[in-house]
Order: C-alpha cells, then structure tokens, then sequence
C-alpha cells in the first residue's frame, strides 16, 4: 500500500471521531409520546379476556396439538375391527366335495326348470 | 435514579422514570443505531423503536446485567433486523461512490472530503460480517470497553478482541483498496 492511501486511510479511521457526535434532537421526547400515543389509539382493544388468550397463544397452540393426537387414538382405538369380528365376517369355506355337490345341484334344477317350460 | 428503580418506575407505568430513562439513554441509543445503519433518521426512529420495546419488555430486565447492556443489545438487534428488511441500502458500493468524480468544484472542498470519508467509512462498514459490525461500531462508536461489548454480544472477551482485530484488518484492506484504484 502506497503512504497517500496509507494516510488517507489513517483519515477515515480518524473520521470516526466525528461522525460519532451526533446532534441532540430536542423533540424526541415528545415524538416518542406522540408515536407511543398513536400506536395505542390503533392497537386492537382486546379486553382482559382477550390479552390472557394473546399471552397464552403458544400453550394454547401446543394443546390444541395435544387433543389432536389423543382424539386421533382414541378414534383409531374405536373404529378399528377387532380380530373376532373379522373372522366372522368372512365368508366360510366349504370342503370341496360339498361345494361340487351344490353347484351340481344348482345346474340340475336349472335344466328341470327348462325342461318343464318346454314341455 | 437507580438501574433497579428506573426499571420499577417504567414497569409501574410512572412517566417520569420513563421520561428519565429516555433522556439519559437517548444519545447512547441513536449513536448505536447509526452506528450500524448510517442514516441518522433511521437511527432516530429506529431509537423510537427501542423505547417502546424497553416499555414493553421491562418486567423482562432481570438485572443480570447492567441497564446499557440490555439497552445496547435491543438497539444492536432493531437495528439489525432494519438492515434486514431494508439490505439493499447497504449494497452500495465503494466504488459507486468515486461516479462523483466529475462534481464542478464549488469550493466546498473540505465538505466534499468530509462526505467521501463518510460514505467510504460506512460503506467499509456496512461490508463487515455482522459480528465484526457489531463489535467495531460498540467499541468506536460507542466507545465500549471490551469487556462490556462481550456483555451485550453475549460472547468470550476474548472473542471480542478477535473480532475487532478482524474488522481493522479487513476495513483497512477495504478501504486502501479503494483509495488506490481510486487514485491511479
């Protein structure tokens, strides 16, 4: 680094100085009232009912989570089939001879039934 | 008034603490808004802010720590998060700033100095990583010792001493940078 950028550098770090001070503001104060003033006038009026919902948001939330998954275990635990009933549900099974027999039954009385009409 | 009473007085809502409180922390809040954001009416608003937040959040104040440590965190972070939501702001470039090389000279010579060393300075600055930001703009702005700068970053003192060694070096290769290519 050449010395004029060496010193013009030195220079900015110097600026510092100055440009920390910074011009009082007389009316600050007062701005800030007015500003915190404004604010009021346009918040939402809640109420103290309202204010204790709004503080206790986030336990809400995680409740609201909760009974959630409990419903949903509870509901789950209700609605599932249990076992015995599924066995009874489904369709019993015939050995095969017993089944050969009732269709063979069926088809005959199916030919009878044709036979009489063409009589 | 007391730390302990000034922060009893804004939780019980008595507009004399609170008018205290503004006045005797006003100047320390602004310098370290403008310190980081370089717009001496943001910092002003961005103060307003910090108020209303130490209103809002005094019965949060444990006392752990000194008032102007808890004061400077809430500053150093709205201003943050103003430089955030309005980054492009910062995005201008040292160089941009020599494009005014062709200014009539209106004998106005040293104000016109004056306002290159600014814009080169808060430019440098702007162009720190935060930490860096942070840690350099307390110590020169604010002119914090180290130990309290470790208080309101919430780091090692030791930290704190690296960081502002790091933002030296790196204002100083910025700004050399600068001045060199501006002047060839």
């Amino acid at each position: 680094m050449d010395k004029k950028s060496q010193e013009k550098v030195q220079e900015t770090f110097d600026f510092i100085q100055k440009d920390r001070v910074i011009p009082d503001d007389p009316w600050f104060y007062s701005r800030l009232i007015a500003r915190m003033e404004k604010e009021a006038e346009n918040a939402p009026q809640w109420g103290l009912v309202g204010s204790v919902i709004l503080r206790l948001r986030p336990v809400l939330a995680v409740m609201v989570v909760l009974i959630g998954i409990a419903g949903g275990v509870v509901l789950g635990r209700f609605l599932s089939i249990p076992v015995d009933s599924l066995e009874s549900t489904t369709a019993v099974l015939l050995p095969e001879e017993d089944a050969n027999a009732i269709i063979f039954r069926e088809i005959s009385s199916a030919m009878d039934e044709q036979i009489l009409l063409i009589k | 008034m007391t730390d302990r009473e000034l922060v009893q007085g804004i939780i019980d809502r008595d507009q004399a603490a609170f008018k205290e409180l503004v006045e005797t922390h006003q100047q320390l809040v602004v310098r370290t808004c403008y310190g980081l954001v370089h717009d001496l009416e943001d910092a002003r608003d961005l103060a307003q802010e910090v108020f209303i937040e130490i209103m809002r959040s005094a019965v949060a104040f444990r006392g752990k720590s000194k008032l102007s440590s808890w004061i400077y965190r809430i500053s150093v972070n709205k201003s943050l998060n103003y430089l955030k939501k309005y980054r492009r702001r910062e995005a201008v470039s040292l160089f941009s700033i020599k494009d005014r090389g062709d200014t009539p000279s209106t004998g106005c010579e040293d104000v016109m100095e004056e306002k290159d060393l600014k814009q080169a300075l808060h430019s440098a600055i702007g162009k720190l990583p935060v930490n860096q930001k942070i840690a350099f703009t307390l110590h020169n702005y604010e002119e914090l010792p180290y130990k309290e700068i470790a208080e309101v970053m919430n780091v090692s003192l030791s930290s704190v001493e690296s960081l502002i060694h790091r933002a030296k070096l790196n204002l100083q290769k910025r700004l050399s940078y600068y001045y060199h290519s501006n002047r060839s």
